[in-house]
């Protein structure tokens, strides 16, 4: 959201909506194998409204073998807003996938080519071509402490975080 | 809610909360396996409806180690034998929310064969066949719980009802359940997306991207649409309604001109949106930054002195706080 330049003031937005916690659950992968997931599986519809795509039995561990139900956040049972009661976690890839409230999960040989997949979440690039399916991030950081919510109050002299 | 709850004895159970006073027990869910001289911390989902009630902590399976009204932990040690109170623990939640520690009047005292509920059996006639997986968990879905799960739509048609309607029959579904955020002509209102025009804009600075001019697959309007549309009432539309609106969307946006034109199950998967060829698999490792992957510049990176070009201040959207709307873009 800060593609065109300063506008958001807070660590928060600086980079889409950031979030740095310790998640519990179960691999994604067993409840697959425990379901029965047929070998020509290779993209994962997770219910809400949105839909996310890999090979879920990825050996490598790029797919839905590193994906996470998770049921817990810091230790404490996810909150309302945090997607209770399970929600899915997907370390490395865009946060839209990470689907809160899951209700059910599909394995297909295609695409679904939802709204969160097409209409959103796609790239347009200047040439009137949109990139999809750019699921991973890119390399990122931010500072948080100092920060606009963090600011230095002590005046000059060394700062320890 | 949620709480703590240990003894220093094994081989507890989280037995209840209590939402009137203590006169009805819920089962808590204690949280991980229950261990030795372990704090638990267990709990309990409810709706309050923002009338005052009271709320209990845990108490314990085995009738020796349960806690107990504070009135009889009085009974048995007199009032001063103090450290060790196993007293039930009674908030008094207020109208307000406000919250407050209070004792109530002395609760029934439970049986162990209370604690035992019978687990809810599936109806007769349900066929229910359990799961073959290595952990044997859960029983396999019920065709008729499959089907009213699964909605979803593929661009090739895959998933979608039976089912017909056309751009006539949607013009008024449209005006009645859409218009007031999408506008009448799909223009959208204030903020609300935009669902037609914006043809040749992909390249502008500020694009219009529409089902017409962006969407690549038709099939996404027909699914979001039934699964989440209108705002506030989905799931009300049906089958027949959504082809209605899919049609008039896509006479919105000149997909098609015929007034007449009818959307089916049989016909779908042959309508085409202009778009999708523009679609490609994500390139971002070919671009130069990365393709040439050179170790980035770390002394005298820029000429001249540094300056700030831009302050997201003088800009002011940053979002204050939960249910801020001054987020600055359209919404989604």
């Amino acid at each position: 959201m800060e593609w065109r330049g300063a506008q958001l003031n807070g660590c928060q937005f600086t980079h889409g909506m950031v979030h740095n916690v310790m998640y519990t659950g179960v691999p994604l992968k067993y409840l697959l194998e425990e379901a029965g997931v047929k070998t020509n599986g290779k993209w994962v519809y997770a219910g809400r409204r949105r839909r996310l795509g890999h090979d879920p039995l990825d050996p490598d561990g790029k797919g839905a073998g590193r994906l996470l139900v998770a049921f817990k956040m810091n230790g404490e049972a996810l909150r309302p807003e945090q997607g209770y009661p399970l929600r899915l976690v997907v370390p490395g890839w865009e946060g839209n996938m990470w689907v809160k409230w899951l209700r059910r999960i599909e394995v297909g040989d295609e695409p679904w080519h939802h709204r969160e997949e097409t209409s959103k979440y796609t790239d347009l690039l200047e040439n009137g071509k949109a990139r999809r399916f750019t699921w991973e991030m890119d390399a990122k950081s931010v500072i948080t402490n100092p920060s606009p919510q963090a600011p230095i109050t002590h005046g000059k002299g060394q700062t320890v975080s | 809610m949620t709480g703590l709850a240990w003894s220093g004895q094994r081989h507890h159970h989280a037995r209840g909360c209590f939402l009137d006073g203590g006169k009805n027990w819920q089962q808590a869910r204690i949280d991980g396996p229950s261990l030795d001289k372990a704090l638990h911390r267990f709990y309990l989902d409810f709706d309050w409806d923002g009338s005052s009630c009271c709320c209990s902590r845990a108490r314990w399976t085995r009738p020796a180690m349960s806690s107990r009204p504070r009135t009889s932990s009085r009974r048995a040690r007199g009032e001063n034998s103090i450290y060790h109170n196993n007293g039930i623990q009674t908030w008094h939640v207020k109208a307000d929310g406000e919250v407050e520690n209070v004792e109530v009047g002395e609760a029934p005292v439970e049986t162990a064969a209370a604690a035992a509920a019978p687990e809810q059996a599936p109806a007769a006639d349900m066929v229910v066949e359990k799961s073959q997986g290595a952990f044997g968990l859960g029983r396999k879905a019920l065709p008729e719980e499959i089907a009213a799960w699964d909605i979803d739509i593929r661009p090739d048609g895959t998933g979608l009802p039976e089912g017909s309607g056309t751009v006539a029959q949607g013009e008024p579904i449209y005006t009645d359940n859409c218009a007031v955020c999408h506008g009448d002509f799909g223009e959208g209102a204030g903020r609300w997306p935009v669902l037609a025009g914006g043809q040749d804009t992909l390249r502008n600075d500020r694009p219009e991207k529409t089902i017409g001019s962006y969407w690549p697959y038709l099939s996404t309007v027909f699914d979001y649409v039934r699964r989440a549309m209108p705002f506030g009432n989905a799931r009300s539309l049906s089958d027949d309604d959504v082809y209605a609106l899919t049609a008039y969307l896509l006479y919105l946006n000149d997909v098609v001109d015929d007034e007449e034109f009818e959307l089916s199950k049989e016909n779908f998967a042959s309508v085409r949106l202009p778009n999708e060829a523009n679609f490609i698999p994500d390139d971002r490792a070919s671009e130069p930054h990365y393709a040439e992957s050179v170790e980035p510049c770390m002394t005298e990176c820029k000429p001249g002195p540094v300056e700030i070009t831009a302050r997201a201040r003088v800009i002011d959207v940053t979002p204050e706080g939960e249910g801020d709307e001054n987020s600055g873009g359209s919404i989604d």
